[in-house]
């Protein structure tokens, strides 16, 4: 909305006081052209980014030959890969006629450059996470060209039948994974480390979605105190049965992430903000259950509160990447020449410590404002859609990766308890990239209209 | 799993280990940071371009304001440990001690040097191969008042209370803000913090440190005109270079951690007698009271207060006729508990806990500008005083009963009424301004209770005091501790007496007498420090 209304406000200035008159028409002709929703080139920032990415590159490198490490060519596969699945995804996308949000997709190529480089100067610490893995980058740009593609110019509408089936499917997998998988976090390590219960969370959305969108459902205008009652009851036994059995994973980052992209949806479709106060209950009384009934979620939420009473045991991790972030001050060592190696999980949880110390305080916030870009133009592409079930999926889309993003980075700079939740695009992981890679391609879906 | 060609790459390698190289790398780093920045303003650019397309709902904005709040949370949260990391000191002791990058400025981060009033060092840092180890050239002199710095036991003293300054953790002035600007650009600009002067005199406290050698107690000295902590001793003691566990598993004998200065906590006995006589004088109290020489109480179901002359007189086998009907000064210097229990119940509980109150005894005060720092005066321990119970006042008018307090706060009762009745805080760090408190009595009050302490030690219980070179004024008190145990001997007082300009309180633990083992140690402590010329009157 405030960029809305500063343009507005450029608009008059300009028609008012700007004498140079041809700039001014030249601006007024874009501005048109834009209004019109006819174009904004795909590679619109293309080069700029590649130039950045290989920049943050080379001073990987740089740093790595300074410790004295032969460069081989494996190091570069995944910069050279991206490199590669960008390109291809760029032309793909002007050869299909995209019509989408400009910003968002050239801050999807620049996250995901970054995320390439941040995980590639990781490398050298964790041997064996190298091979398959590069291809991790590549197959999620696939799904991202695919969920476009497929849903692109309001044919996501087609996903709304499937509301049904999205929530049992969710409900399912839940089930299915504390039937056969292994019961910490829902992760089956057998088929190299994949985490099933990742796509809960587009399950989750599209469910809620379309549960909430239906013509007979009448959630609109309908606060805490008014709820509908036979859907709202159908929610919670929904909700209820899927928290327990995520807490019987001890999967609280999941559950507390799906359950806060829910309440971002509830808001969205009531239009009534008293639900956060239900959300607040919520959480105080999760935050008891926790206290009281699970030594694992206890210690962790004493370690957030005072990592100091406990420095080399539970606040350990959080102290060390603090103590990162703290060496690398300001303006950073310069990518790759931090030392996370006594960072434990440095390359999921904690990999905005390693960024921070690396990139400084100043790379951080610009980080920051990357995902604040990012997030904001989902919101404005949710905004600008016309049908409620869209705009609830766009809505829930941006929910789950924002959410993703500000517990993973508030656990790090210990605002919030660690929760395990992966930062979107920068921490190694193959499942949740793919998830987060179809996050984003149908959100390209929705900023692609007609 | 794909099989990937897999050269080195040795024309890259090459590149890199170009001696222009770390020129361009610093470059590429800049160029990094701009080209993000220049990028994300694009962004904006093309932003505000697609905002162009109206749009048709409204709702979800709210929720990015609540993103945008919540990230910028996140921003200054990370900056607080980013950026001002060296500001937590528990943060700070994490890292010197666990951390291993070498480049990580906590480690070059140290604490200033702690002096004496003259300069002298009393605590310095050094760098060592293990970290940055702190220094006490004076070892166990002064280990309760500088205290420890260590990365395991933490803080205490100044060590602690003045903290914020010999880190340069506190951003008040423009000097500190000036160095913390441009500590973040340049990481290697952090070295040694300021130096905090204290307001001790090593000669004083090294003086006071020999004297108390084998007993248990302490010494506190001020400056009565600026409430200057001059020597504050505490024995037993530790030394701070080394500091076994056992000394923090609470099996040392004494407890030498325990700072009896400030924390000891003692029945006051007859010391306390110049509070109740300050609180006569306020209430008006001129002329005599009776001492019978079988003592006082307030009923038949109480133990009767007597004189210490009546228990002398018994040991000896003599009888004793009692002192008869005195005034306040011969009370005074003849210690008379008689007197002062009649005088207490006279005046009041109001008065008393008022003139406790007046010396800042009631409540807690920290030597240092930070709350949390070690090196703080708790309150005295007080029972419930009411004029509906005259004996628990008639108690505590002689300074037993329901009453505990530290010798610091029988220094400053002293040093009140040396300065002519109105308190002074003291002070541990010359750079602080001298902070007064209430008054405790009107000018001439305090001149007549001078005169009349004084007089204790010309001709009362204090006589042992007396020395050539300078005026001594004092009282002596001797609390009793319970069954089987000698008191404990306690002396106050000030010099010289025409003119005062330090006041003093000594406690040795089951001296004695308070003439016993207290006055001989402040006579002797007087004499070498003005023939020495420490002291100059």
């Amino acid at each position: 909305m405030a960029g809305s209304v500063s343009s507005v406000k450029k608009k008059n200035r300009s028609a008012t006081s700007r004498p140079a008159r041809s700039k001014k028409t030249k601006r007024e002709g874009e501005a048109s052209r834009a209004g019109a929703g006819e174009t904004s080139r795909p590679v619109f920032f293309f080069f700029g980014i590649v130039g950045l990415v290989t920049v943050a590159q080379l001073l990987v490198l740089s740093a790595r030959s300074g410790e004295g490490r032969a460069l081989m060519l494996m190091d570069l596969w995944p910069y050279l890969l991206w490199l590669i699945s960008s390109g291809v995804v760029a032309v793909g996308l002007k050869l299909a006629r995209w019509r989408g949000s400009g910003v968002l997709l050239a801050g999807i190529f620049l996250l995901s450059g970054l995320g390439v480089v941040v995980r590639s100067r990781m490398s050298g610490m964790s041997p064996g996470v190298r091979d398959m893995n590069v291809l991790i980058q590549p197959a999620g740009f696939a799904l991202l060209f695919g969920a476009w593609f497929c849903f692109r110019r309001e044919r996501v509408r087609q996903l709304r039948p499937f509301w049904g089936l999205s929530l049992l499917l969710m409900l399912g997998l839940a089930a299915g994974m504390l039937a056969l998988g292994s019961r910490y976090r829902g992760g089956l390590y057998a088929p190299g480390g994949m985490t099933p219960t990742e796509i809960l969370k587009l399950f989750a959305v599209v469910g809620l979605a379309g549960f909430f969108s239906r013509t007979d459902a009448g959630w609109e205008g309908r606060g805490v105190l008014r709820p509908p009652l036979a859907d709202a009851l159908l929610l919670l036994v929904i909700w209820g049965s899927l928290g327990g059995m995520l807490v019987l994973h001890r999967d609280f980052g999941l559950f507390l992430l799906l359950s806060l992209t829910a309440l971002v949806m509830l808001i969205c479709a009531t239009r009534r903000l008293s639900w956060g106060v239900v959300a607040l209950a919520a959480a105080a009384g999760g935050v008891w259950g926790i206290l009281r009934y699970f030594a694992h979620g206890a210690r962790r939420f004493e370690a957030f509160l005072d990592p100091f009473s406990d420095p080399t045991g539970s606040g350990w991790q959080v102290l060390q990447g603090l103590t990162g972030m703290y060496a690398g001050g300001l303006m950073g060592m310069g990518l790759g020449a931090g030392r996370p190696e006594r960072l434990p999980i440095a390359s999921s949880d904690f990999v905005y410590a390693v960024y921070a110390e690396d990139a400084g305080f100043v790379g951080s916030v610009l980080l920051l404002l990357l995902f604040a870009r990012i997030f904001s133009s989902g919101i404005r592409i949710t905004r600008r859609q016309e049908e409620t079930f869209s705009r609830l999926l766009g809505a829930g889309l941006v929910a789950s990766l924002a959410v993703q993003t500000l517990v993973n980075i508030g656990g790090v700079v210990n605002l919030l308890p660690i929760t395990g939740i992966p930062l979107p695009y920068i921490s190694q992981g193959g499942s949740s990239y793919w998830v987060t890679s179809l996050h984003f391609g149908l959100l390209l879906a929705l900023s692609d209209q007609k | 799993m794909p099989d990937l060609p897999n050269p080195s790459l040795d024309s890259l390698e090459l590149l890199l280990a170009h001696p222009l190289w770390p020129r361009v790398g610093m470059l590429l780093r800049l160029l990094f940071h701009a080209g993000f920045a220049g990028l994300l303003f694009r962004f904006g650019r093309q932003m505000r371009r697609e905002a162009m397309v109206p749009a048709k709902a409204y709702w979800p904005s709210v929720l990015s304001l609540f993103g945008g709040v919540f990230l910028c949370v996140l921003a200054v949260r990370q900056a607080d440990w980013q950026l001002m990391g060296q500001r937590n000191e528990r943060f700070l002791a994490f890292m010197q001690r666990y951390d291993r990058r070498e480049f990580n400025p906590a480690h070059r981060f140290r604490a200033g040097r702690i002096t004496d009033r003259k300069g002298r060092t009393l605590a310095g840092s050094r760098v060592t191969e293990g970290g940055i180890r702190r220094i006490y050239p004076y070892g166990p002199v002064f280990s309760h008042v500088i205290g420890y710095n260590h990365p395991l036991y933490g803080m205490t003293g100044v060590e602690s209370a003045g903290r914020n300054r010999l880190m340069r953790g506190s951003l008040r002035t423009r000097e500190d803000l000036a160095h913390f600007g441009a500590a973040l650009l340049d990481r290697e600009g952090h070295t040694e913090g300021p130096p905090l002067t204290s307001t001790l005199d090593v000669d004083l406290q090294l003086l006071a440190h020999t004297l108390l050698e084998g007993q248990r107690g302490a010494v506190v000295f001020l400056d009565v005109r600026t409430g200057d902590i001059l020597a504050l001793v505490s024995r037993p003691e530790f030394d701070p270079n080394r500091l076994p566990p056992r000394l923090f598993s609470g099996q040392a004998e004494g407890s030498p951690l325990l700072n009896r200065s400030l924390a000891g906590l003692y029945p006051p006995g007859s010391v306390f007698k110049i509070l109740v006589a300050a609180a006569a004088l306020n209430e008006g109290f001129t002329g005599t009271l009776d001492t019978p020489a079988d003592g006082f109480t307030t009923s038949p179901a109480n133990p009767r207060i007597r004189d210490h002359d009546y228990y002398i007189a018994r040991r000896a086998g003599r009888e004793w006729r009692g002192h008869g009907r005195i005034g306040l000064a011969e009370a005074l210097a003849k210690s008379s508990n008689v007197f002062f229990a009649q005088l207490g119940i006279q005046t009041g509980a109001e008065a008393l806990t008022d003139a406790m109150d007046a010396v800042g005894m009631l409540s807690r005060f920290t030597l240092s500008e930070r709350p949390e720092a070690t090196l703080t005066q708790g309150p005295a321990r007080l029972g419930a005083l009411s004029d509906d119970r005259p004996y628990g006042i008639a108690q505590f008018s002689i300074g037993q009963g329901d009453l505990l307090v530290s010798p610091m706060q029988i220094a400053m009762l002293t040093a009140a009424l040396a300065r002519g009745g109105e308190t002074v805080f003291p002070r541990i760090d010359l750079a602080q301004p001298v902070r007064t408190g209430r008054r405790l009595c009107s000018e001439e009050h305090a001149a007549a209770l001078r005169w009349m302490m004084r007089r204790a030690v010309t001709e009362g219980t204090g006589r042992g005091a007396q020395i050539p070179d300078i005026t001594v004024a004092g009282k002596t008190g001797t609390a009793q501790t319970g069954a089987g145990r000698e008191s404990h001997s306690w002396f106050t007082g000030f010099a010289p007496s025409e003119d005062p300009m330090w006041a003093f309180a000594v406690i040795v633990e089951h001296g004695g007498y308070g003439s016993r083992a207290a006055v001989p140690l402040v006579r002797q402590m007087l004499q070498t420090a003005v023939q020495e010329g420490w002291l100059v009157p």
